[in-house]
């Protein structure tokens, strides 16, 4: 009973994480609908003198942060039999 | 007739056609032709569902909207890329330890077998027979204008090659064509990226200069807006794609052919990996395609580009790299096609021999040679389905049959499942209303908006103004599970509840030993 317990614990606990991580990409994938409102207006503007915009950032930048959490991820949610493997 | 592009494609028929021999010799059982004998490592399995997943429809269809449209085509990149951390995160894991080979394994843990199965089974063909047809109909035309073939000639090909693939190699001659064609597709867009930066002397700047320069709407094309104005409508889009790949059976199918739920996180970090990479060169040839194409009228014929909008990548790749890399391309598509359809067709042939003659009709005691015998002859019926389908529908507008899959996938599998996995209180009665329900209001919704009731029926304007409908459906789905299940006082709902925590357990620490062995019949 007390093992149970312990188990599920663990699991509400790892759940948590994983809901964290889902809200965050929730909420950055969320995030590029702003372009196509007038608040995200500013981001359709060249940054300085060069031709790239905000809205082509916030694009590249949502995949390699994507990316990221995944590893981030992964690298935190270690096997319990072996918790130095990091994938 | 491309005869680069030719030759090319019968070397990749040969070795594939080599690898389905080989593969065959070692398909020896209903395991085996369903997840490859659980033997292919995190890599390779994340190479494959990457194989499975950029279609021709993600490297022609988004570079052409780029070339049309600009920064809007990236919509689609986005929402394609963003469902697969959410795969990794929520699903990986629980889907590879409790079920066997299909997804409809994993609800049926805990929900009525028979009938949750029957439910899953109509979700998963219906998105298995709506994909198919979107994709045999988009190869015979593809096929036509890249080797000057006859539509029917490119479409019997694709279904006699799968055909051979699947029913002889099963899945582990699918993983390996896709995991080539992924190879091919891969090596082949990061040529025609260095060639392009090469052309812009390595500078980003220098490349949306220019795309901005040559595009008749000018810098406009940079930003969002040209094509999609109306946040609501980019919201629909977004959704349905990320959650659409979350509930696509042929893609949560491939969690099952590694031997352990690590390397089953590590596919699905690994198919990140090389689909984030593959969209992110998409902005180079998209943008290319503008910068490089436009000044060149030898690409364009009565003032348009030739071929269509689809057909912007393989002329960037003949721009900058010759007959020869248009021949490459044009081959990488043709391959393309042949592993997104292998992929459907084993996940199709998974769901009538393994759910529904092994799950339903056997009571999960089938025997296995016949059962065996059945996915390879359900693998033949469903490469000569899409042949007929790939005929019947050459001369109707297909464009929203490639909007289904991902609204159906996103309103019926995926609220079932997660709701399965995660919330205690959902109940056999739930899942099959709210399952019923999305799958009834998506295909409503999408016939009555704009991609048939005005695009094929021909009416002025649409019932309803979005062509992805998955923004409402899939909450109403999720809406009605829970509905339905808090309100369903029945016997069985109460071992549904009961079931939960024995399957929570199971599906973070898996079986007594811990991971799970690769599950056999």
């Amino acid at each position: 009973m007390e093992e149970e317990t312990q188990k599920l614990t663990a699991i509400h606990k790892k759940v948590r994480q994983r809901f964290r991580y889902s809200a965050i990409t929730l909420l950055l994938y969320a995030s590029f609908v702003i372009c196509y409102t007038d608040a995200g207006r500013a981001l359709s503007r060249p940054l300085g003198n060069s031709q790239i915009n905000g809205a082509l950032l916030l694009f590249t930048g949502l995949i390699l942060l994507f990316l990221a959490l995944e590893y981030l991820f992964l690298k935190r949610d270690k096997n319990p039999a072996n918790p130095r493997r990091p994938l | 007739m491309n005869i680069t592009a030719i030759t090319l494609f019968l070397l990749f028929v040969a070795a594939t056609l080599g690898i389905s021999y080989w593969a065959s010799k070692r398909t020896r059982s209903s395991g085996a032709f369903y997840n490859a004998g659980g033997q292919i490592t995190g890599v390779q399995n994340g190479a494959a569902i990457a194989g499975d997943f950029m279609s021709a429809a993600s490297f022609l269809g988004i570079s052409g909207l780029i070339f049309g449209f600009g920064f809007d085509g990236l919509i689609f990149s986005l929402g394609a890329f963003a469902g697969w951390p959410l795969l990794l995160f929520l699903l990986a894991k629980r889907i590879r330890n409790l079920g066997s080979y299909t997804f409809t394994d994993v609800i049926s843990q805990r929900l009525e077998r028979t009938r949750i199965r029957l439910v899953a089974i109509v979700g998963t063909v219906t998105v298995v027979i709506l994909y198919l047809i979107a994709q045999m109909v988009g190869a015979g035309k593809l096929i036509e204008l890249l080797f000057g073939l006859p539509y029917e000639v490119a479409v019997v090909t694709v279904s006699l090659l799968v055909i051979a693939y699947v029913a002889f190699g099963g899945m582990l001659a699918t993983t390996w064509v896709q995991i080539i064609k992924a190879s091919l597709l891969l090596f082949g867009v990061t040529v025609i990226a260095f060639l392009v930066m090469q052309r812009a002397g390595f500078s980003f700047d220098t490349l949306f200069a220019g795309a901005a320069a040559n595009h008749p709407r000018g810098a406009t094309i940079l930003a969002p807006g040209v094509l999609f104005q109306d946040p609501i409508q980019v919201a629909t889009i977004l959704v349905a794609m990320l959650f659409g790949v979350l509930g696509l059976p042929h893609i949560l199918m491939r969690l099952f052919t590694v031997p352990t739920m690590y390397e089953a996180k590590k596919s699905a970090f690994f198919a990140s990996l090389f689909i984030g990479y593959f969209f992110l060169l998409l902005v180079i040839i998209g943008f290319g395609t503008v910068y490089l194409l436009y000044g060149n009228p030898s690409f364009f014929a009565d003032g348009k580009l030739i071929g269509g909008g689809n057909m912007a990548a393989i002329h960037l790749s003949q721009a900058v790299g010759g007959d020869l890399l248009m021949g490459f391309m044009s081959a990488v598509a043709f391959a393309t096609i042949l592993a997104v359809v292998a992929g459907l067709t084993v996940s199709g042939a998974a769901a009538i021999s393994h759910d529904l003659y092994a799950g339903v009709i056997c009571q999960g005691k089938p025997d296995p040679q016949k059962e065996l015998k059945l996915g390879r002859l359900t693998a033949v019926v469903i490469g000569l389905i899409a042949l007929a389908l790939g005929i019947l529908f050459q001369d109707q507008n297909v464009a929203f049959l490639a909007t289904m899959p991902m609204v159906v996938a996103a309103s019926v599998n995926f609220p079932v499942l997660f709701l399965s996995l995660y919330w205690s209180g959902t109940t056999t009665r739930g899942a099959i209303y709210g399952a019923v329900l999305g799958l009834i209001v998506s295909v409503v919704a999408i016939v009555v908006g704009p991609q048939v009731w005005v695009a094929v029926l021909g009416f002025e304007a649409p019932l309803f103004p979005y062509d992805y409908p998955a923004l409402f459906t899939m909450p109403l789905a999720f809406i009605t599970i829970w509905l339905v299940s808090i309100t369903d006082n029945s016997p069985r709902a109460a071992l549904d509840r009961n079931n939960y925590y024995a399957l929570l357990i199971r599906s973070e620490f898996g079986p007594e030993e811990g991971e799970l062995e690769v599950a056999k019949h």
